[in-house]
């Protein structure tokens, strides 16, 4: 690897669960920042409560009606909708310099690969799908739908990731299923496909071994002043928005 | 890759027709995203910037972001294409145009890259 590349990742755990809107604020604000920064992110994050996350290009009319009471956030992300209550849930943020690395899509593949190592060391059987699976009518939820990139556990998808890809740069971000939703009963988690004890510190030693594939060194990190004002401005006048919500416009 | 077009290092390319711009996104652009589901494209009317972003294309839940060449008006928007992403597959120079744009300044086409150029900016990115 280059000398060039930055040699730092930047670590955010956030213990502290939020609302949808500002998770996709944050989400988006550093992929803004990450152009000036030049510095990757891992982030892990929580949710208030438990929230639909549609796909950019989803329609709202097509929402799943047991679903219709949750609130509801759009991505900047495509793929299709998740219900995060029981999840473990990061985002990845790579600047262009580290994105020239190698094919896009091998980001999914890299951390849902970490991930796994993680997982079966704790004794769930997971594994990488590795073949498409064709739907004749595409499910409205994530976790129903199916790629090679995702990462099942006993048949049953539980990681699945989407991008958006703007100026070179990189935002990643995917939902590690723990336990089935209460509004999707039939789309399990881990705890509901195998007795394996998930670690406490998943998210830190899947973090350690993302860093440790693409030669980073991890630096515990929170946002900057900046990418907080960016993070409030986009909450306010993006993913709070009906506008948006709704008929993805941005304000 | 046409020889007779001009590229941007965001993978659009412009060719000049009768004092407007037929704009689209490259071969090479369209072999770095597989199985494509969606695109977004500007309304006749909208006015964009150089380098501004004006529609979107999603891939195997990534969506990119498609920008403008040049800076001018859109005339012009292939409505078809939607409803057959396959023309970016098999004519991305072609049946696979994006949008039709009145240039503020033909000459800022100048700015772009030549088809020779080009090339060597998409070696560089493969490495």
């Amino acid at each position: 690897m280059s000398g060039m590349l930055p040699a730092k990742c930047r670590l955010l755990i956030e213990r502290e669960p939020a609302e949808g809107s500002w998770n996709m604020a944050v989400d988006e604000a550093l992929l803004e920042a990450v152009g000036e920064t030049e510095l990757p992110v891992l982030r892990w994050y929580r949710w208030r409560e438990a929230t639909v996350s549609m796909g950019y290009f989803q329609k709202v009319n097509e929402l799943d009606k047991r679903l219709t009471g949750l609130p509801v956030v759009r991505r900047l992300t495509g793929g299709g909708a998740l219900v995060h209550e029981f999840e473990l849930t990061y985002s990845l943020i790579l600047p262009a310099r580290l994105v020239a690395t190698r094919p896009t899509e091998e980001f999914y593949d890299l951390v849902h690969r970490c991930c796994a190592e993680c997982l079966v060391e704790a004794s769930f059987p997971v594994e990488a799908r590795g073949t498409s699976r064709a739907f004749a009518d595409e499910s409205f939820l994530c976790f129903a739908r199916g790629d090679s990139h995702d990462l099942i556990c006993a048949g049953s998808k539980v990681l699945g990731s989407a991008q958006r890809r703007r100026r070179g740069h990189i935002l990643q971000h995917g939902g590690l299923l723990l336990k089935a939703a209460k509004a999707a009963p039939e789309l399990k988690g881990l705890r509901d496909l195998a007795p394996g004890r998930i670690p406490e510190d998943l998210d830190q030693q899947v973090s350690f071994r993302i860093a440790r594939e693409l030669e980073l060194e991890l630096v515990s990190s929170s946002l900057s002043a900046r990418e907080r004002q960016l993070t409030e401005e986009l909450s306010s006048t993006r993913y709070r928005t009906t506008d948006w919500t709704v008929s993805r416009r941005a304000l | 890759m046409a020889e007779s077009l001009r590229y941007s290092k965001t993978h659009e390319w412009a060719r000049g027709e009768g004092g407007e711009f037929v704009v689209g996104i490259s071969d090479f652009a369209v072999g770095l995203l597989s199985d494509l589901v969606f695109i977004d494209l500007p309304e006749v009317g909208r006015k964009v910037a150089a380098g501004e972003t004006f529609g979107e294309i999603e891939s195997v839940k990534a969506v990119s972001e498609l920008y403008s060449p040049l800076a001018g008006e859109v005339v012009a928007v292939n409505t078809e294409l939607p409803d057959h992403l396959e023309w970016l597959n098999d004519d991305p120079f072609g049946k696979g145009w994006l949008v039709r744009l009145r240039v503020a300044d033909a000459a800022d086409a100048g700015e772009l890259m030549s088809a020779e150029q080009y090339k060597a900016h998409c070696d560089a990115q493969q490495h």
